[in-house]
């Protein structure tokens, strides 16, 4: 039970709070000058309640007291974070307007040439990335697929079900890639609203598998709904659930071991496979609009990883971040563009053949 | 124009609404394309029945038809249009309040004081909001925004 | 289990009701109340202004204000859709369709009692269920895959289109240009831009809110300003108003199967998530539209077309709990939030919430419960002087009413288009209601037609790929049975009454 004393000190920390801000939004007391101060405007390319918002909701307190600025979020859903990765990249770059942006998300459009998509690479001054992980394929705790084995052999003789958002979007990409890799045929169910919905549709057995960024699937899994069976990466992740997860790509990942007999012995398979997860693995950026001054987001990028180091914020969620400064994630994010290139002969087909 | 012509003018804009999202819809692919057309279709043919319905009668008399009532109809949409535009220069927390003000006074023939009062306690409000509430720039999505 | 549960319900009652967690409700239910008021503006933002604040707060503290938050928000909206017309918030667009004509008729008071009443005692009826979900939250949510869904929103929408008065070849044309009207943006199979023309406005398709106030608000405020009446009750004096508070309470226990019935479809729709308020209430009006013995005063003034959607709006609160609780989906805009309330805190949705921390479950719906008839409560005791602005002059009152609704168009996603679309709709809507074209059927499809195209797509797609066995699924077979009934059996009172006229 709360005490008076408990609560009256916990509205006056709040009104602290309150004051404190406006304090240093005033005096500017931040460590970036040209921050200080300013209402900062921090665009979330999807709904309140999502990932990216938690992300951004996150930050923004730590970030509003370090940087002594105003950030104000603005929820900018729709088009699969086209809109908002859009508006970041149309508004000018004087450090006002930053976002999360989902880089794999972007990367597949660039890829099947959606000319909405602004360029990962070309229209944004990288901050840092915040997070990162690898696609997974799940079923449903009640199916019938127990294993990764289960889930190809029986891909073998009928097609697997798999639930997408979106025929188009970066889980369509990383299905189709892989079942290309392991030999097994794949029909897509698209149209749901969101990971969250579609995970349910796994739970509930009207289709058999996902694959999605496991960081979002994470409490379905914990929670026994769905079950983990392969992990699109090249190296195992440090996650409990996803100990002694099957690879697809790496040394004896399923993409080399269903490599076709007569090629090079599964190189070119783990080629793309490791391909892919460079795409998926790109993670969620943290961008401003190209052209952004070098001491401005490296302030950003240098504050953002103090906020991410802070014992507050990590004792007060279970997110996990993988936080990468501007000049690493540039660099991966870069890499990943080019090696998308090599994901287009399994992509294109499966669109034409979907989109009619 | 008597009311029933202007009953034929709406229906006319609908049907041509709809044929517009039917045609429109060719363009498509053919996943993107088919429920536009499941439902524009049958929505023409039943709005096209509805527009030679009103066709019909509008060449009857009209005893309804109330000239002075079109007059002050048209003289609002007019008042609507101002409000988008005022909104458009000044946004929305100077520009909707000052169009209240106008239209008190010049439509309403209420006092300056009574306008005032109302203009200025709703831009306070809007103000409020903008600024604390929402916390977005108060001048947002007027055109001076667009150049600056 | 039972056992468990009723220990941590009497346990989260007792730390609400302590001093001084008590007042973190009320605080943020008045808090809520006020912002409410204000069209377009919505509780939702208050909540998202609360959770940079909250960070560092204790797990328990936050459940109390976000319970407030929650709860507050829902009925000032009402109040205003009532007086002006112009609804605060979308699901308040279904109570504005007889709430607003009582106020004309001068029975404002009545209407707003009604609704205060129906609002609570709806409300405590979601809680009531989604305690005794507890249990089976999982199975609850499971429960509704895309094939009910799909019928959920046919059934509101046949509803809405075929039983309502008047011209049923005018609301099916109504009904389909709301339906194209939702197509705009992307397709959801492909994601292909449909009738976007290159705007990025339209990209994510029209938004529900700056339609709702121009079709309703803004085309009704022109309509009073050009008609002769003087005042929105045609009165001059408050003590000239009919109509009184308790009556309008007292309508809920008088039709208190319809109240049930309201309730029950708004906590049902509550726990699909996704769905939203104001699809509760719709539908709840529709259904009681299309079953009730005399019918012909809806749409102009009947108070039961006020009591089923504030019943089925506040229920929904206790069933949107449900899938965000239960898995972390939000079932509406409001539970998104507080989804991110919870996560920010490491309160995290699941089984471990719901077995472990029972207690801290029960803390947020007393919070709820308390707000919710707090809300009520002070909506009361305003019905007097908010009444009184239905005998200010008109000439004084709508422009205030439509700069209000231009303005919540905007305040809503902020974005100036926003404005731009109601302003024409106020237009298209103003046309539509003088020459006899049905509003709400249109309005409803624009709200239902993009779930059930994606529904439907998701729907077919499972059939193709045979994963869906319609007789496997009793849900759906009711849900579809329901819909039938409520478009049926009206046509066969109707027949019925014909028949008796012309044998007697």
């Amino acid at each position: 039970m709360i005490t008076r004393r408990q609560m009256l000190t916990r509205l006056a920390a709040a009104g602290v709070t309150a004051f404190d801000s406006a304090c240093r939004t005033s005096h500017g007391a931040g460590p970036c000058p040209a921050l200080s101060g300013r209402r900062i405007r921090w665009i979330v390319p999807n709904a309140a309640g999502g990932g990216y918002d938690t992300d951004a909701r996150l930050l923004q307190p730590i970030l509003e007291r370090r940087l002594g600025a105003e950030i104000v979020i603005e929820n900018l859903a729709g088009a699969g974070g086209l809109i908002g990765a859009r508006a970041i990249a149309e508004a000018p770059p004087d450090g006002l307007t930053v976002g999360i942006v989902g880089m794999p998300g972007l990367l597949v459009a660039r890829l099947l040439g959606e000319s909405a998509a602004p360029d990962p690479v070309g229209a944004f001054t990288i901050l840092c990335r915040i997070a990162r992980s690898a696609h997974v394929w799940a079923t449903g705790a009640k199916s019938t697929l127990q294993t990764i084995d289960d889930a190809l052999t029986a891909g073998r003789s009928r097609s697997l079900v798999v639930a997408i958002n979106e025929v188009g979007s970066a889980s369509f990409v990383s299905v189709t890639v892989s079942a290309a890799l392991a030999h097994v045929q794949v029909e897509f169910v698209p149209g749901f609203s969101g990971t969250r919905a579609a995970s349910l549709a796994a739970a509930r057995g009207d289709v058999d598998l996902v694959c999605f960024d496991f960081d979002t699937i994470r409490p379905f899994i914990a929670a026994g709904e769905l079950r983990p069976l392969l992990q699109l990466g090249a190296s195992p992740d440090s996650d409990e659930l996803l100990s002694g997860m099957p690879l697809l790509g790496g040394p004896n990942g399923i993409a080399e071991r269903f490599a076709h007999p007569a090629g090079d012995g599964g190189a070119h398979a783990r080629q793309v496979a490791d391909s892919l997860a460079h795409v998926i693995g790109s993670g969620r950026a943290v961008v401003a609009p190209k052209g952004l001054a070098p001491e401005i987001a490296d302030c950003f990028s240098s504050t953002i990883g103090q906020a991410l180091d802070s014992g507050g914020l990590l004792a007060a969620t279970t997110r996990a971040f993988d936080f990468a400064d501007s000049r690493r994630a540039r660099v991966d994010v870069e890499a990943a563009a080019l090696e998308a290139g090599r994901l287009r002969r399994f992509v294109e087909p499966a669109i034409a053949k979907l989109r009619g | 124009m008597n009311t029933l012509s202007e009953r034929t003018v709406l229906t006319t804009a609908l049907t041509l609404a709809v044929a517009g999202f039917v045609v429109s819809s060719t363009t498509l692919g053919p996943a993107a394309r088919t429920a536009p057309l499941v439902v524009g279709i049958p929505t023409l043919a039943l709005v096209a029945l509805a527009l030679r319905r009103d066709a019909a009668r509008a060449r009857e008399p009209d005893p309804d038809n109330d000239r002075q009532r079109a007059i002050d109809e048209r003289n609002l949409l007019g008042w609507l249009t101002l409000l988008v535009v005022l909104a458009a220069i000044a946004g929305v927390p100077i520009g909707v309040p000052l169009w209240l003000l106008l239209f008190l006074r010049i439509r309403s023939h209420e006092s300056w004081t009574l306008g005032i009062a109302f203009s200025s306690g709703l831009m306070i409000v809007l103000l409020a909001v903008f600024t604390l509430l929402l916390r977005i720039d108060p001048m947002s999505g007027s055109v001076a925004t667009w150049f600056s | 289990m039972l056992h468990h549960t009723l220990a941590a319900a009497w346990e989260g009652l007792w730390l609400v009701l302590a001093w001084p967690n008590v007042l973190y409700p009320i605080v943020a239910t008045l808090a809520a109340m006020v912002v409410a008021f204000l069209p377009g503006v919505s509780g939702v933002t208050l909540m998202a202004l609360a959770i940079p604040f909250t960070l560092f707060w204790d797990p328990l503290s936050v459940m109390l204000l976000f319970g407030g938050l929650v709860g507050g928000a829902t009925f000032m909206g009402s109040v205003t859709a009532i007086l002006f017309n112009v609804p605060g918030t979308g699901p308040s667009a279904a109570t504005l369709i007889d709430g607003h004509p009582l106020a004309v008729q001068g029975q404002a008071k009545t209407a707003i009692g009604c609704a205060a009443m129906a609002s609570a005692m709806g409300s405590s009826f979601g809680i009531l269920v989604l305690v005794a979900l507890i249990p089976v939250m999982s199975e609850a949510v499971y429960a509704f895959g895309a094939p009910e869904l799909l019928m959920l929103l046919l059934w509101g929408l046949t509803t809405i289109a075929l039983v309502g008065r008047g011209s049923i070849s005018r609301a099916l044309v109504a009904t389909g240009i709301g339906l194209l009207l939702s197509f705009i943006g992307q397709d959801p199979r492909t994601g292909e831009g449909r009738f976007t023309f290159g705007s990025q406005y339209l990209w994510n398709g029209l938004s529900l809110v700056p339609v709702m106030l121009g079709l309703f608000s803004i085309a009704e405020m022109i309509d009073l300003s050009v008609s002769n009446r003087a005042t929105i009750s045609g009165l001059s004096r408050i003590d000239q108003l009919s109509g009184n508070v308790r009556e309008g309470a007292m309508t809920v226990f008088r039709h208190f199967g319809l109240f049930l019935r309201s309730a029950a479809i708004g906590t049902c729709v509550g726990v699909v998530p996704g769905v939203g308020g104001t699809v509760a209430s719709f539908l709840a009006y529709g259904h009681a539209a299309g079953s009730v013995k005399n019918p012909e005063r809806f749409g102009k003034g009947d108070i039961r077309g006020v009591l089923a959607p504030e019943a089925a709006h506040d229920a929904k609160d206790g069933g949107a709990l449900v899938p965000v609780l239960a898995f972390g989906i939000p079932g509406s805009e409001s539970t998104a939030v507080l989804l991110a309330a919870l996560l920010l805190h490491g309160i995290v949705p699941g089984r471990e919430l719901m077995t472990n921390q029972l207690t801290l479950v029960f803390v947020l719906i007393w919070s709820l419960f308390i707000s919710n008839w707090l809300t009520s409560i002070v909506g009361l005791m305003l019905v007097t002087p908010l009444a009184r602005l239905t005998t200010v002059r008109l000439q004084r009152l709508a422009p205030i009413g439509i700069a209000l609704a231009a303005a919540g168009a905007f305040v809503n996603a902020q974005r100036f288009g926003d404005i731009v679309v109601a302003v024409a709709f106020g237009g298209v809507g103003y046309y539509m209601k003088k020459h006899g074209w049905p509003r709400i059927p249109m309005l409803v499809a624009l709200l239902v037609g993009s779930g059930i195209e994606r529904n439907l797509t998701i729907a077919l797609r499972l059939r193709e790929l045979g994963r869906l066995d319609v007789f496997a699924r009793p849900l759906l077979i009711l849900l579809a049975a329901l819909a039938a009934l409520n478009v049926i059996v009206p046509k066969l009172r109707a027949a019925r009454i014909r028949w008796k006229g012309a044998t007697a």
